[in-house]
């Protein structure tokens, strides 16, 4: 087979989202990015069926695949590889994922990668960029506020992170309370910009254990008791809590890009994960850089949810020797046992 | 069927002091159900308990609402951390194999949101309920619920 014509297949199923991507196995292109809540079915008697069974990753798999392959305008006999997250995520979605990449590898007779989903997400923002080592890189989201040294594409390790909710969820929550709906990220960034964001003061929080750790969980608290004491909340003060919170959420992050910057001289500086998305952030993120004269990537609108080309790529740029090539790829149930310090690895 | 004991008025500077007294009370294989509104303290409770359990909070401890289990090993006992809040239906958890935890094993298990599905109830052995207090932002009531 020409060089150019190898296809690498990249499949995440670690927790919501049942997502495959094909990608260029040459120049990391990404062909398809298919993600199970984008695909409308046709319900055999008319209509549409919404959307597939969120986390039913057994119904939605073979459908997803082979959407994704046909959206690459390519068949399954012309991939050259496959990976899959192996770990962390849902023990249950993690094997539905894990044993359809084996018997798909085995079939086809190709190697398949193992990938750490974190690894994934913290290395999306390279995707379609020039990748600079030493990173800062931040992956924040629904389940993850962490920030990361990245050496090299193998050598990484974690340098802080919440130690309650994530980011993610302390904006779905706060919406929660303030009735706005889910997911509540992306109604809070919208009212957000029609409001006064030094109308409410939520502080910071300051975290004992450390400065290299953050907590979002007091804000919840303090979203409450603020909806307490209002009689009539109006869309007005409904604007300027969202603008408020978000604010306050934002700053957490670009102090502590800040505060680790400070530490160390970096190249670049990276953001990633679904929260990513959020337009202040964004905004903000590139204005410390700026101060910082340091490169700030954020990863593209497409990748920053769970998806299937993370996977493939960081299964591209982390493979050394044939190795890796193996089909001895087993979903871990072990989440969140990660030291400080200690290496986040392809095989952890 | 699990009944009321007792109603603590806890501060958040003595929520270790009354971890360590629940502490006590645990069993391996107790399914606790934490229940409360949102803010109410229950994942702020559980760190404070795992802690005097004997985890080590810089290994990792997080809210586990959008990754609906966290597991975190002891030195004597395997925790999982169940959170219910993102699931719509018990035949998820089915899906995702969640239930195989609640079924009495050597390993203790906690779930927030506890009262989302009523056929999880014959499983708990235990449940805090967790108020939010008139007299101080920082104080809480917590129900204890046995059988």
């Amino acid at each position: 087979m020409a060089q150019d014509n190898k296809y690498i297949l990249g499949i995440d199923t670690s927790c919501d989202e049942t997502s495959f991507a094909v990608l260029k196995a040459t120049t990391g292109e990404v062909l398809s990015n298919t993600i199970s809540s984008q695909i409308k079915l046709h319900a055999p008697f008319g209509g549409i069926v919404p959307e597939l069974a969120s986390r039913s990753h057994c119904e939605n798999i073979s459908l997803v695949c082979e959407k994704s392959l046909k959206d690459a305008g390519i068949t399954s006999a012309q991939l050259s590889a496959i990976a899959v997250t192996k770990t962390p995520g849902l023990i249950g979605c993690l094997l539905v994922g894990a044993s359809f990449a084996k018997a798909l590898a085995f079939q086809l007779n190709i190697p398949l990668f193992g990938v750490n989903h974190l690894v994934g997400h913290l290395l999306s923002p390279f995707m379609g960029e020039k990748p600079l080592f030493p990173c800062l890189g931040l992956v924040v989201s629904g389940g993850h506020t962490a920030f990361y040294d990245v050496q090299s594409f193998e050598d990484i390790s974690l340098l802080g992170q919440t130690v309650d909710d994530a980011a993610g969820e302390a904006f779905d929550k706060c919406a929660k309370l303030l009735d706005l709906g889910y997911p509540g990220g992306p109604v809070v960034d919208r009212l957000a910009k029609e409001g006064n964001e030094k109308a409410f003061n939520f502080t910071v929080a300051k975290v004992k254990m450390g400065q290299e750790y953050l907590s979002f969980s007091g804000l919840k608290t303090a979203v409450y008791h603020h909806v307490q004491k209002q009689t009539n909340i109006t869309e007005h003060i409904k604007k300027d809590l969202c603008a408020s919170l978000q604010s306050s959420i934002v700053k957490a992050l670009t102090e502590k890009i800040a505060f680790f910057f400070k530490q160390k001289k970096y190249k670049v500086v990276t953001v990633s994960g679904g929260v990513a998305l959020n337009s202040l952030l964004r905004k903000r993120v590139q204005e410390v850089c700026d101060n910082l004269c340091v490169p700030c990537y954020m990863a593209k609108p497409q990748f920053c949810g769970d998806n299937g080309a993370m996977i493939g790529y960081a299964a591209l740029m982390q493979k050394h020797d044939d190795e890796l090539f193996t089909l001895n790829v087993h979903a871990s149930k072990k989440i969140n046992a990660r030291k400080l310090k200690q290496k986040l690895t392809a095989d952890c | 069927m699990l009944k009321p004991y007792a109603v603590q008025t806890i501060s958040y500077d003595n929520l270790t002091t009354f971890s360590k007294q629940f502490t006590k009370e645990l069993k391996p294989k107790d399914v606790v159900a934490l229940t409360g509104v949102i803010g109410a303290g229950k994942t702020t409770f559980l760190r404070h308990l795992l802690s005097e359990m004997g985890l080590c909070l810089e290994s990792g401890f997080s809210s586990p609402t959008f990754t609906i289990l966290n597991q975190y090993e002891l030195p004597n006992v395997l925790i999982n951390h169940i959170d219910l809040y993102r699931l719509d239906s018990f035949t998820e958890l089915e899906q995702i194999d969640l239930i195989s935890l609640f079924e009495p094993t050597e390993s203790m298990t906690f779930v927030e949101w506890a009262d989302k599905f009523e056929e999880l109830e014959p499983y708990y052995t235990k449940r805090l309920h967790f108020d939010y207090s008139s007299h101080s932002p920082t104080e809480r009531l917590i129900t204890c619920y046995a059988r």
